[in-house]
């Protein structure tokens, strides 16, 4: 699940980094490629990593339809409003999906979804493996694209100074429309490498977009110390959930953390603390 | 030479304006309205009220709280399991639900301001406490009946263990608490400078004096505690809670929506967006039944979008624009 | 003459830069202090330090005979000192008079007597026909008269003035000078933050000269002009670029 998180985090954290908005439909955009997944899988058979592409270039398209046509018009507005509008959103996505597909939990069943590979002592689900390997992959080739194309030196360009990039001919709405469209398809593909290990249910978003926040808050841009300790928290949960036998404290205890997290590093990647 | 000229004053015709909506109100229940429309004018006011009271700290002092649906759900159940383990009034419990409800607004506010928790951090960290107040609620089933709730038992009319009958008195007393908490909020005058100063900008504010962390600790508890007094009310109105519908973060989206939609940088703002949401969303759950749980806030989160893009001063804003003076009075 | 407010060996440092090195200063009762130097020197720094919004790393601030070094801004402004941001920072959604009652507000609990100080304010930095208007659609020389009346909407005894006369024309910034002069004579003690060497001359009682974050002259206007060190650091250096 670390490579998950990471994909994901690195997706909020691109967002972030380059519009400064903080997308709180972030776990709402994975629940929605899962869903994708799910009825590809179901209504054509198509394997979760066939319909890959697909899921990534459907979440790509909501995150540029999102940015061009709710943050664009709200970027010279205050914050708190960027914030309400991307709330908005993960409330309707939710609801939406609530109302289109009930709240059963649907999941993707391949033949691989129960094989294991053993390693000596220890058994590893062989597609929580591949989900790692995908998810890391494409962690790479985000970084190629950041750093090696035209279009990632123009994000990076606005990044720095949005009005300096302007300058140089740079139009920073369409390039915050592709970075928005680019944490989108990240998320995507973190879907379908997940739909085989996971349940797609409409609060599947409120589950893991915490803890996506929770990586990008202790670590920087992609941070892999950042994506392991989200891992770890999740880890300490489940075990935590087995002993009490009580999965609404084990919630409420990695809420907790969440919480805490935020109090330890509020500055983290988000700016200074001032001092009033 | 002096420009000095006499700056036309605030209008005074709204104070008429807000008395004669008071006793029009409360008149009523006298025309025989059918239980339907007393209950769907019953949860007008009290998300009225919730709003106007969230707006202190969200709308005014512009800290984006998600977490008032935990303060109000921590009300409901502190009168509620108060009369059922102690026998106490609700009466008496509903004061202890305001205390509970400005203790739980402290324990999440105070860290937040003391840490410089601003914006999208406000709103996650309340975020996140109202989903733990959800699951302890859950959690802890032996007490508050875990996700099934609690039926308190109907005693018929108990006047004194705030019970009634009739829905007339229940909108009564909704009624009366909605008049109180928008004199309350408008006799917060300079607190409600100082908020504003606060939303704008923290360092100016405090650059003229202004206690910056006091005064959003100060919001945010009273918000806290009239929420928890909302709780109460819903409580003993609805005789049944449980932690998802009297907590959750779908009632705290809810209570913010109203009042943006309405207008959070005004007074009647969250009334007038509760006086237009409320019905629809109440109409809503009627035609579609309990099918389609999530479509009012389908509807809502839509709302929510639109009204930023499209008017974000609300349309209490878009009133005033149009009539081109304040509504306020 | 008594010393309402005195620097004692301030320092401030950003990583490995120090910002401030050093700097004692003095400002006595009813007097207006010019303070100059470079782009860069920590002039801006110091008022951030004197107000509460940075803590000094070393050094202290002592206000009528009290240290005032560990107060938050708002403390710092009950006492009596106030400041100018050298970007004005009007609050935008708010009305220019809505912008002073605020500050007002600090003397006063009653806003309708807050009110009326603040359309005296007003008229007095002739801002009053601006009374209605946002915050943010102001001119940028209004900004800067909105920052002085919110500044002596809290009735300071220290006024600290960060640029206000930055891209004025010479008549308006005459009536500035003449504003500053008035206040000083009503009994506010000043330090003016400025670049423009004739306003400096015109109303400070002593200067004090700043360069890489440390004191390198100080007296009167004419005396630290003529200071070869002076005319090294800053006069000479942005006379030669100029």
């Amino acid at each position: 699940m670390g490579g998950i998180y990471a994909l994901m985090s690195i997706g909020l954290n691109l967002i972030f980094g380059v519009i400064k908005v903080v997308n709180f439909a972030h776990g709402e955009f994975l629940m929605l490629g899962m869903y994708i997944a799910y009825w590809a899988f179901t209504l054509y058979g198509l394997d979760p990593y066939v319909s890959l592409p697909l899921v990534a270039i459907s979440i790509l398209a909501l995150g540029a339809l999102t940015q061009g046509l709710i943050i664009n018009p709200l970027l010279k507005t205050k914050e708190i409003n960027q914030v309400l509008a991307t709330i908005g959103l993960m409330i309707f996505l939710e609801n939406l999906a609530l109302f289109l597909w009930k709240s059963d939990f649907r999941s993707v069943l391949t033949a691989y979804s129960a094989a294991s590979i053993s390693i000596g002592e220890m058994r590893i689900s062989f597609a929580r493996l591949l989900a790692f390997a995908v998810a890391m992959g494409t962690a790479l080739a985000f970084y190629a694209l950041l750093t090696k194309t035209d279009v990632g030196r123009r994000i990076r360009a606005v990044a720095q100074d949005a009005e300096a990039a302007e300058l140089m001919g740079i139009d920073h709405r369409r390039i915050y429309i592709a970075t928005f469209g680019l944490g989108g398809a990240l998320v995507g593909v973190a879907a379908a490498a997940m739909s085989p290990i996971y349940y797609a249910f409409p609060t599947v978003g409120a589950l893991f977009g915490p803890t996506a926040f929770i990586v990008v808050v202790l670590g920087g841009l992609g941070s892999f110390i950042g994506a392991m300790i989200g891992g770890l928290i999740i880890g300490i949960v489940e075990s935590i959930a087995g002993v009490l036998t009580n999965a609404e404290l084990a919630k409420a205890f990695a809420f907790a953390i969440f919480l805490l997290v935020l109090f330890r590093k509020p500055t983290g990647l988000f700016g200074e603390r001032a001092r009033v | 030479m002096s420009e000095k000229k006499r700056l036309k004053m605030r209008p005074r015709s709204g104070w008429a304006a807000f008395l004669t909506l008071i006793v029009a109100l409360a008149l009523v229940p006298f025309l025989g309205p059918p239980p339907y429309v007393t209950h769907v004018l019953i949860l007008v006011l009290l998300f009225a009220y919730l709003g106007t009271a969230w707006n202190l700290i969200g709308g005014y002092g512009g800290q984006l709280s998600l977490g008032h649906g935990a303060f109000f759900g921590l009300g409901a159940y502190t009168s509620t399991l108060l009369f059922l383990n102690y026998g106490l009034s609700p009466w008496i419990g509903m004061a202890i639900a305001a205390g509970v409800g400005a203790g739980s607004a402290a324990l999440i506010g105070y860290p937040c301001f003391r840490f410089g928790l601003r914006g999208p951090f406000f709103a996650l960290a309340t975020l996140a406490f109202g989903l733990i107040v959800v699951e302890l609620l859950t959690a802890f089933r032996e007490i508050t009946g875990g996700s099934l709730g609690i039926f308190p038992p109907y005693l018929g009319n108990v006047p004194h263990l705030f019970q009634f009958a009739s829905k007339e008195a229940y909108y009564m007393i909704i009624l009366a608490m909605w008049a109180l908490i928008v004199l309350l909020v408008r006799a917060m005058r300079r607190t409600r400078y100082y908020l504003v100063a606060i939303r704008e900008d923290e360092e100016a504010a405090a650059a003229l004096g202004v206690p910056v962390r006091k005064y959003k600790l100060l919001a945010a508890v009273i918000s806290g505690a009239l929420s928890g007094i909302g709780g109460t009310f819903y409580a003993q109105y609805f005789s049944y809670i449980n932690p998802e519908s009297a907590a959750g973060l779908a009632l705290s989206v809810e209570i913010l929506t109203v009042a943006i939609f309405g207008g959070m940088y005004g007074l009647m703002g969250p009334t007038l967006g509760s006086a237009v949401l409320t019905p629809i969303s109440e109409l809503l759950r009627i035609w579609l039944g309990g099918t389609y749980l999530g479509v009012h806030l389908m509807i809502y989160g839509l709302l929510l979008i639109l009204v930023i893009v499209f008017m974000p001063r609300g349309i209490l804003g878009k009133l005033e624009e149009v009539l081109k003076r304040e509504l306020e009075f | 003459m008594t010393t309402v407010l005195e620097g004692r060996g301030l320092s401030k440092r950003f990583g490995g830069l120090w910002a401030l090195r050093g700097v004692d200063f003095r400002l006595e009762e009813g007097e207006i202090l010019g303070l100059i130097g470079p782009n860069g020197s920590g002039k801006t720094t110091l008022f951030n330090v004197v107000t509460g919004f940075l803590k000094p790393t070393e050094g202290r601030v002592v206000a009528f005979g009290e240290d005032i070094t560990a107060l938050p801004p708002y403390k710092i402004c009950q006492r009596g000192i106030a400041r100018t941001f050298q970007i004005a920072r009007p609050f935008s959604d708010l009305t220019v008079l809505d912008n002073v009652v605020i500050g007002a507000l600090l003397r006063t609990g009653d806003p309708e007597e807050a009110v009326e100080k603040a359309k005296n304010i007003l008229d007095f930095v002739g801002l009053y026909r601006k009374a209605r208007d946002l915050g943010k659609n102001l001119t940028t020389i209004e900004r800067k008269h909105l920052e002085l009346a919110k500044a002596l909407s809290t009735e300071p005894k220290i006024l600290l003035l960060d640029e206000v006369m930055a891209g004025l024309k010479p008549a308006e910034m005459d009536a500035i000078l003449k504003t500053l002069v008035r206040i000083r004579d009503s009994g506010v003690s000043e330090i003016v933050v400025e670049h423009v060497m004739r306003a400096i001359e015109a109303i400070c009682d002593r200067v004090i000269v700043l360069d890489y974050g440390e004191k390198i002259a100080e007296g009167k206007p004419r005396e630290v002009m003529a200071n070869g060190k002076v005319i090294d650091a800053y006069l000479g250096r942005e006379y030669r670029l100029a």
